[in-house]
């Protein structure tokens, strides 16, 4: 996750807890004060909230592992470059491996 | 062998990819969901409109996902369009709903 | 963490320690006895992971030289995996090959059991290392025919044939290499060598050009582009295409009608060439592809 994408969650989570305990405020004072108890929610609460939820999906999008092509070929070139290809084993083949050869040519190049 | 099975011997498809991306949009689509619970609990919402909200949140997520995340190319990542448009669009449900009443009932003091 | 476990990962399950210079080997023989010894592998990993880690470890141990570590880590394995296991047979196996000499190591196989294709596949290692190619090869063909889905032992076979000049039927093995895995594009590419090693000898036991040779050519192009379209700007594919393309336009009198190999050559060479300007591929293969453009 990037510097940017968990700086926007952050905040969005910070934005949406305030938005919150506004409400909880909002619904204590009216019960208490009763004077109309059917008042709906402030609109600087809605607001707060609704952004605070747009920026959250934001940055939880901007800070998703990023998607990987689905054609084999652009997919094995990517492999290919960071040479983690699947099907070199093929051509290494461990299970044939010839550990003395492979001991004398490490020693060798450490002379 | 038909037209698209012969595409798909020439031009054969990562199945480790698909599911690579599948994984991510179903994270991203869980989390998003859970706090589109939080904000519908804390606005309050009642029956049908808490479910709109939902819907319309997983609507923005989708539009965020073609942007941002598939660059408007959602074919180059996807079996097709409609796994970035509608799939995945129920698997958050359940935990909508979950943070929606348990913050519906928290903010009402 | 995260960064060292891909790391070993990765140069477990591409065998990269088999091909590595000795500097890499030696760097990397360090991260990974730092993160086995120190304990973070056992805490981090689960059973699978954490074996393939230990076996890298036994690996880069032995082949640097390392015969304590080796003997060590091949305890642990013992321990935790058991005798019976048969890939821990499979190290011990190569623990004594490497420290005691073939003989002891043959002996401790003939010991285990005749149904693991690991311990199949080392006994005939070892019958490699006495040069006997003709012998090597016989038993290979016995080990394939009971193991017909081993794609690694047909990949075997077919380096065993090359090794002795039989291109035909280093391809044939390549071919089986190819069914079982088909997406393959390095061996779709290896097919494309083969074929033209093939045609070079060919061409010099006639002196004059054969349709056996043209026939060659043509397959060796074939089997480079379906390496270039399953891999993406492959440079080992499209320096085979140039190469094979260029020596098709060299034939004075064909057999058959060349003309769409000289426009094929024209898309290599335009390939590797934006693939050299946009620097798109890594270092060696940067290399190679130079290499390729400028004397063909």
């Amino acid at each position: 996750m990037s510097f940017i994408s968990t700086a926007i969650t952050v905040f969005a989570l910070l934005l949406l807890f305030h938005a919150g305990y506004s409400a909880y405020e909002f619904s204590h004072y009216l019960k208490h004060l009763t004077v109309n108890s059917n008042a709906t929610l402030p609109i600087d609460i809605i607001t707060e909230t609704i952004v605070a939820t747009g920026l959250f999906a934001l940055g939880q999008v901007l800070g998703a592992d990023k998607l990987r092509p689905v054609s084999f070929a652009k997919w094995a070139k990517g492999l290919e470059r960071e040479g983690k290809s699947p099907f070199s084993f093929l051509e290494r083949r461990p299970g044939y491996m010839n550990v003395t050869k492979l001991r004398e040519e490490y020693a060798s190049t450490k002379k | 062998m038909d037209e698209k099975e012969r595409k798909q011997a020439i031009y054969p498809i990562s199945t480790e990819s698909l599911q690579q991306n599948g994984k991510n949009v179903y994270y991203i689509r869980s989390v998003t969901s859970t706090i589109f619970g939080v904000s519908a609990g804390i606005l309050g919402l009642e029956s049908y409109y808490g479910f709109l909200f939902y819907f319309a949140g997983t609507a923005f997520v989708s539009l965020l996902l073609f942007l941002l995340l598939a660059r408007g190319q959602p074919t180059e990542y996807f079996a097709s369009a409609n796994d970035i448009w509608i799939g995945n669009a129920l698997t958050g449900l359940s935990s909508f709903v979950l943070t929606w009443t348990l913050f519906y009932g928290l903010v009402d003091a | 963490m995260t960064t060292i476990i891909d790391t070993l990962r990765n140069a477990h399950t591409t065998s990269s320690y088999l091909t590595l210079p000795a500097e890499s080997l030696q760097s990397l023989y360090d991260t990974s006895y730092k993160f086995v010894t120190s304990g973070a592998a056992a805490r981090s990993l689960h059973p699978e992971g954490l074996y393939n880690v230990f076996e890298l470890h036994f690996f880069l141990s032995i082949i640097t030289g390392k015969d304590s570590e080796a003997s060590a880590i091949l305890t642990t394995l013992t321990d935790r995996f058991g005798q019976d296991s048969h890939r821990v047979g499979v190290l011990r196996s190569i623990y004594l090959e490497a420290t005691d000499g073939p003989v002891k190591a043959l002996e401790f196989l003939s010991g285990r059991q005749d149904t693991e294709l690991g311990t199949l596949k080392r006994k005939i290692v070892i019958l490699k290392s006495s040069n006997q190619t003709s012998l090597y090869i016989s038993e290979l063909l016995k080990l394939v025919d009971n193991y017909p889905s081993d794609a690694e032992s047909w990949a075997e076979l077919a380096s065993a044939y090359l090794e002795a000049g039989m291109y035909a039927q280093s391809i044939f093995a390549l071919h089986e290499v190819l069914l079982l895995v088909p997406l393959a594009y390095n061996i779709n590419a290896l097919v494309g060598e083969t074929s033209l090693l093939y045609a070079s000898s060919l061409h010099a036991a006639s002196s004059s050009h054969s349709v056996a040779t043209e026939e060659r050519l043509l397959e060796a192009v074939k089997f480079f582009l379906r390496s270039v379209e399953l891999c993406e700007d492959y440079v080992r594919g499209w320096t085979g295409v140039l190469v094979a393309t260029n020596r098709i336009a060299a034939i004075q009198k064909p057999f058959s009608d060349t003309s769409k190999y000289k426009r094929l050559y024209d898309v290599a060479r335009k390939a590797l060439t934006k693939i050299v300007e946009t620097k798109d591929a890594s270092e060696s293969d940067l290399n190679a592809a130079q290499l390729v453009l400028k004397n063909y």
